[in-house]
């Protein structure tokens, strides 16, 4: 289905190109509130949202939203260094105490002011068993929160955790901070529907499975922001009718452009077409307790099979960066650039290491992974290069995600074709996934001193002079053993038309954080 | 009665069963695969999702008949399954009776035409039209509408449904091309039924005698041939019907029709079992009342059921 799909789009190009249509989504129900217009930005590939609650979100499209109605202590700016958010200033008096002042005058979106009360409860909410945060262990290491005054909150911590400030930037630890009034008023379930936060949308309507509306919070802290007055967000599934409403300018902006279609949106009038790295890595998981991939001889050889250059072509026409580890390229300061070895296609060297290993030709292994999109092109490359080079008889299992996911969670299989985007920092990487107590190590790889260099890395506050040298050694002793064999790390490519101006293509995808300097012309 | 009741019962159950048969979790859909084991333990237990299958079907029947089809819990977590629904099927039904309408209009003209100019080139035209356009995939010619009059002429959205109750003009305008799509494959079935049953007709003694008494062409079409060979016609419409229920997803998708086949869809995905098995009783009703208006409207059409 999805190729002739593609056949026909790759048709449609030209006649595109010249049309400017002026039918468009939502054209009668909702016309352009009085102070703006509305910027029609769509979710693409998904439809389903379970929660806009930062304590309980847990799957990328609701942290997508939730970037635009809230905020953080911190965060990131395009150039990926830490500045204020609702914080103006930090300081850390000993290594395991932050201190932050936050912005004073800062409005939720019911008129009440956001205060150090808020951020302690914040904290303290998701620190709460009975809540129920998916991610409340990723915060535990926080062991106390205080305000000092209105606008000062001291954060302590069970040991030095220099991760920590890259944690608070993140959706994926629950710390937008959220209004103790409002959650307390609505209860925790009806605040995952109707959320009050400081960001520069207002929830108007909720349309499960169709679409979102939001108006401009007008008392915004940043000011002139947000420059619409009004977004919609429709969520997208088939995100070939999303190029198409784009096209026909029934959209503004799309999130995630198939990689199938990036060319020929490079190449559409009308339309600027952008793209970087992500904050990405897609990798084979490799189960290392079972065979063939209990042999690190047997895994290096499969590394050194693949040619990365060929698969990225092959796999997602083109629209990433071949790896060799898992910190993305986008983490200038953690990235190991030096070529590893065994992640290097040289089919010699592969057999050699094939000849040294427990198994040989002809051996058989089932690889797991999804059929979406270009994951299934993914496997399918992989499996057919390392057929090809070593003899060996791989084949391909197509799961859908969640169960695919699941079973690796499990340790139920061989191999599995995965990702991870992590934000951002690289011990959320490493430590997570390849330190023995990790908690996405599901295939129990251990390695006392990979365990001892990340121990240390963690405590190191001087993140990048001192920090970085010890995540590179880290990446270069797990190549050393191939646990997983990485493959690339993606491009997030966005597509918004070209009468859309303040659009800047941040390298974490914070879908809601990119919206608000965006204007039409 | 009883047995429309029974249906749905046995309906709601296999619908259960098959869910609860598909590996995967509606844990992990809700909670993302960053959550730790043990809020996957927590959610399970909030939601009963431990609990052998007899109790957790048995604690859902019973406040499924009392009117309560429960909370989603994991496709969009708090909102009632009866409000999603409520939601999406208005959009359903609107886009499903819009094609019903464009199908039956095509078919009529389509097929008449072709009957009546049996053999001649209009007939020719019609009939091979009808065979072109059942064999045409409904993704595909969704694609091609959108192409054609949307990206190429501009007249209608490229996606994007606007719901009835905001602007029906607006709805009339955004589910034309949705509408279409699915009525054009329906047309193609329902004028070569059409054809076949008139042509039938045609050749029946009393069409004959007709004919020998000098009545009128047209009279003849319309007082003799068209209303006896209309009773299968509506019969095979009854159950083109059901396909527009479910099996209108695809493009649902491809046009952004908020519909309850894209709910059920991606309930079944999030595994968000009560919402499923909402969608499922509330499909099992249109069928069973759509079954009991085709039966109406036959006997109707034939006095000697009615009579």
């Amino acid at each position: 289905m999805s190729i002739s799909r593609r056949h026909l789009l790759t048709g449609i190009a030209g006649a595109v190109a010249t049309n400017a249509a002026p039918a468009g989504l939502g054209q009668y129900a909702y016309a352009a509130v009085a102070n703006g217009q509305t910027l029609r930005a769509a979710l693409t590939g998904f439809s389903v949202m379970n929660t806009l609650d930062p304590g309980k979100a847990a799957v990328n499209p609701e942290f997508f939203i939730i970037w635009g109605m809230f905020n953080t202590l911190v965060k990131f700016d395009a150039g990926m260094k830490v500045v204020g958010d609702l914080a103006e200033s930090w300081t850390n008096p000993d290594p395991t105490t932050w201190e932050f002042r936050l912005r004073k005058g800062v409005r939720f979106h019911d008129g009440s002011e956001m205060t150090a009360d808020d951020v302690v409860f914040t904290f303290e909410r998701i620190a709460d068993e009975k809540f129920g945060s998916p991610v409340r262990k990723r915060m535990a290491t926080v062991t106390q929160v205080v305000a000092l005054d209105p606008y000062t909150v001291r954060l302590k911590t069970d040991q030095p955790f220099a991760p920590l400030l890259s944690a608070l930037t993140n959706t994926r630890t629950s710390t937008q901070i959220v209004c103790k009034k409002a959650v307390l008023a609505m209860g925790n379930e009806q605040y995952g529907r109707t959320p009050i936060g400081t960001g520069p949308w207002k929830l108007k309507e909720w349309r499960p499975n169709e679409r979102l509306i939001f108006v401009a919070h007008t008392e915004y802290f940043e000011s002139g922001l947000p420059r619409c007055g009004a977004l919609e967000v429709p969520l997208i599934k088939d995100d070939a009718s999303a190029i198409n409403a784009l096209a026909a300018g029934g959209l503004e902006f799309v999130n995630a452009v198939p990689y199938g279609e990036s060319d020929r949106l490079q190449h559409m009038q009308g339309v600027t077409f952008s793209s970087v790295p992500g904050l990405n890595a897609r990798f084979m998981a490799l189960n290392i307790q079972r065979p063939p991939f209990d042999d690190v001889h047997f895994r290096r050889a499969v590394s050194m099979s693949i040619n990365r250059e060929a698969f990225v072509q092959a796999a997602v026409f083109g629209q990433a960066l071949p790896s060799q580890g898992y910190i993305p390229k986008a983490i200038g300061w953690a990235y190991d650039d030096t070529p590893h070895e065994y992640a290097q296609f040289n089919p010699v060297r592969a057999k050699e290491e094939l000849a040294k290993s427990k198994y040989g030709a002809g051996t058989e292994a089932v690889i797991t992974g999804f059929p979406d999109a270009w994951w299934k092109r993914m496997i399918e490359v992989f499996v057919d290069m390392s057929n090809n080079v070593l003899g060996v008889k791989f084949r391909v299992e197509l799961q859908d995600a969640r169960t695919a996911y699941s079973r690796w969670t499990q340790n139920d299989g061989q191999a599995w074709s995965m990702g991870w985007i992590a934000l951002c920092d690289p011990d959320e990487y490493l430590f997570d996934c390849f330190h023995s107590t990790g908690w996405r190590n599901f295939s129990k790889y251990n390695n006392p001193a990979l365990d001892k260099l990340l121990e240390q890395a963690r405590q190191e506050l001087d993140r990048e002079a001192k920090g970085g040298p010890l995540y590179k050694q880290a990446e270069r002793l797990i190549a050393d053993d191939c646990p997983s064999v990485f493959l690339m790390n993606t491009f997030s490519n966005s597509a918004v038309l070209a009468k859309v101006k303040g659009f800047e293509h941040t390298p974490y995808d914070g879908f809601g954080a990119q919206l608000a300097p965006m204007s039409i012309s | 009665m009883i047995g429309s009741f029974a249906m749905l019962v046995v309906g709601a159950a296999v619908v259960f069963l098959l869910l609860h048969a598909i590996p995967g979790d509606a844990a992990i859909a809700a909670l993302g695969d960053s959550a730790s084991p043990d809020a996957i333990a927590a959610f399970r237990a909030q939601h009963h999702l431990n609990d052998p299958l007899a109790v957790q079907f048995w604690s859902w029947a019973q406040a499924a008949l009392t009117g309560d089809l429960g909370q989603s819990i994991s496709l969009a977590g708090g909102f009632s399954t009866a409000a999603l629904i409520a939601g999406s099927l208005p959009n359903t039904l609107f886009v499903g009776a819009y094609a019903l309408i464009l199908a039956i209009a095509i078919s009529l003209a389509g097929g008449s035409i072709a009957a009546s100019r049996h053999g001649r080139i209009e007939d020719v035209l019609a009939t091979s039209g009808a065979i072109v356009t059942i064999s045409l995939p409904d993704f595909w010619l969704g694609y091609v509408l959108v192409l054609v009059f949307s990206l190429g002429f501009g007249w209608f959205p490229a996606y994007g449904f606007t719901r009835p109750g905001d602007s029906l003009a607006g709805a009339f305008h955004s589910g034309f091309l949705p509408a279409l799509a699915i009525a054009v494959p329906m047309a193609g079935i329902l004028s070569r039924m059409l054809r076949a049953t008139l042509l039938e007709t045609f050749r029946r003694a009393y069409v004959v005698s007709a004919h020998a008494m000098g009545f009128g062409r047209f009279f003849i079409f319309w007082h003799y041939v068209l209303r006896n060979a209309l009773i299968p016609y509506v019969t095979a419409i009854g159950l083109q019907a059901r396909y527009l229920l479910g099996g209108v997803v695809v493009i649902e998708r491809v046009f952004g029709v908020p519909g309850v086949g894209s709910v059920m869809v991606d309930a079944a995905f999030a595994r968000d079992y009560g919402v499923v098995q909402g969608c499922a009783v509330v499909f099992l009703l249109i069928v069973i009342a759509t079954n009991l208006l085709v039966d109406t409207i036959c006997g109707l059409l034939d006095p000697r059921r009615t009579a």
